[in-house]
């Protein structure tokens, strides 16, 4: 099971405001220290025109942290594929995955706000259809590149999508605010599909990606704090107006219950506490660990990303597929 | 008149030319690309340069201009405020919109859009390739000493080739200042120092 760190938005929120640019600089930072600490990978998360800043152009970003790193992969997850024009995603893709040396991830989903289509002239009620095109551009432009293009994941929020993507052999990246039980149910119907579909891509069913908040806590205090962390971050998402059907969270109509769902779902505790709710994932390759909050002062990040690259991680070597 | 040094491309050659040039003192490092491309590559260039100005050869009509300058805000924020904007493609086309672009790369909201975050800088420097221009108040990239002197607006940047051969190179340099040239981009084949 690989494990990486995830999501960097780049904001200064209400809650806790500081420089943007200190931001770009402390996520170098970040990188650096994830590379050191032996973790897998660092992902990137976008929105536009929001208050805060939340960063809109994530592959300039993954382009300055795949520079200053050797080692560390940098994902985009995800990149909201329909707000722009395929072909440029996809030049600006296969360059960082030929410039990295193929470290360069890249994570896709809708999007979800009808003011981040209608600042850019287009209709949310679109936005399937331009996914679906722009996953065949990608498709055909990376086939005609050199040395092909970068893994491919898509963010999904239910089973029809995770059917979608399982159908074209696209890896499934999953929400941190779902429950185990949704998360074994958008990975089977990824699977399914995928099975029927013929098994595009080969032998080896597409990877499954699995966002979790996740903190490294010692004692009732510390976890306390940190489950108040992972609240506290919906908040932002909430601002945005997420939510999915039929999973239990909806920041959009039932904020609370959505707030008890996602910690219900958290794993805070000591190191092997959470490696071993970890480990119960094993149908999934990647783990990206949702520490990116707002709240935290940067002294309780820093530590929280050393102890899940030299606790955490090390335990779970033979763990999930 | 100021000196830039344009790339070729980013690859660790050419990463390591932009090193001198920001050690050496040159003012800027330009390099383009694809559309798609051209604040990915400027990304690698800002990460591993300190002080030297990153210029960006853009396709502005490539994408909506609002998207565009997301890309250069950013990148003005991981360049620590350090960007200039060469805005080249095809004047006609229906994304090229440089009254949008430069309103954005303000702060300024433009049809009922803001864009975030802003740049680090008051407002991003942005120079039309394309030879024409709408007001005396923009500067136009000149690639000749002829269209350098129609151009007099302030800024007045230049792109030039040199051709290796230093005496030669030198009364082109020394040409273009005379003339008013104000930021001078050179392609220049050799060793940066």
């Amino acid at each position: 099971m690989r494990i990486g760190i995830g999501l960097w938005c780049l904001q200064s929120t209400a809650t806790a405001p500081r420089s943007l640019l200190r931001a770009h600089r402390e996520l170098i930072d970040d990188a650096l220290l994830a590379e050191r600490v032996g973790l897998d990978s660092i992902w990137l998360s976008e929105h536009h025109g929001f208050y805060d800043g939340y960063s809109p152009a994530l592959l300039p970003v993954a382009s300055a942290a795949l520079t200053a790193t050797d080692r560390l992969r940098v994902g985009t997850g995800v990149l909201l594929l329909p707000l722009q024009r395929p072909e440029r995603v996809a030049a600006g893709a296969a360059e960082l995955h030929r410039l990295s040396g193929g470290r360069f991830e890249l994570g896709m989903g809708m999007g979800y706000r009808p003011v981040e289509f209608a600042a850019k002239d287009l209709v949310m009620a679109d936005r399937r259809t331009r996914m679906e095109a722009g996953l065949d551009a990608l498709a055909e432009q990376f086939a005609g590149e050199p040395g092909g293009g970068p893994p491919l994941w898509v963010g999904v929020t239910s089973t029809a999508a995770a059917r979608r993507a399982g159908r074209r052999g696209l890896g499934l990246f999953i929400s941190g605010a779902f429950s185990k039980a949704v998360v074994d149910e958008l990975v089977a119907a990824h699977r399914e599909a995928w099975l029927v579909a013929g098994q595009p891509g080969g032998d080896e069913s597409p990877p499954v990606g699995l966002l979790r908040n996740l903190w490294v806590a010692d004692g009732q205090a510390e976890r306390r704090q940190a489950l108040d962390w992972v609240r506290s971050s919906y908040l932002v998402y909430a601002g945005l107006g997420w939510g999915a059907a039929d999973t239990g969270v909806d920041f959009a109509s039932q904020i609370e219950a959505s707030m008890d769902e996602v910690e219900a779902s958290a794993l805070v505790g000591g190191p092997d506490e959470v490696a071993e709710q970890l480990a119960a994932y094993t149908d999934v390759d990647l783990v990206v660990c949702r520490i990116g909050y707002d709240a935290p002062p940067r002294s309780a990040l820093t530590e929280v990303i050393e102890r899940i690259g030299v606790e955490v991680a090390p335990l779970l070597a033979g763990a999930g597929r | 008149m100021r000196v830039g040094l344009v790339l070729d491309s980013v690859d660790e050659t050419d990463l390591d030319r932009a090193r001198q040039a920001d050690q050496l003192g040159l003012w800027a490092v330009a390099v383009g690309g694809r559309p798609g491309t051209e604040a990915i590559r400027a990304a690698r260039v800002a990460e591993v340069t300190e002080v030297v100005r990153i210029v960006v050869a853009v396709d502005v009509a490539a994408e909506h201009p609002f998207t565009i300058a997301e890309e250069i805000s950013v990148l003005d924020n991981l360049a620590a405020g350090r960007v200039v904007v060469i805005a080249r493609g095809n004047p006609e086309a229906k994304y090229r919109d440089l009254g949008t672009f430069r309103g954005a790369l303000i702060g300024r909201t433009v049809n009922g859009v803001l864009v975030t975050p802003p740049p680090v800088q008051t407002a991003v420097p942005v120079w039309d390739a394309s030879g024409t221009r709408g007001s005396k108040d923009e500067s136009i990239v000149a690639r000749s000493i002829d269209e350098l002197r129609r151009h007099g607006g302030q800024p007045v940047p230049g792109l030039v080739e040199l051709s290796g051969d230093l005496e030669v190179d030198r009364a082109t340099i020394d040409l273009w200042r005379d003339e008013g040239c104000t930021h001078l981009l050179v392609e220049w084949p050799g060793d940066v120092r």
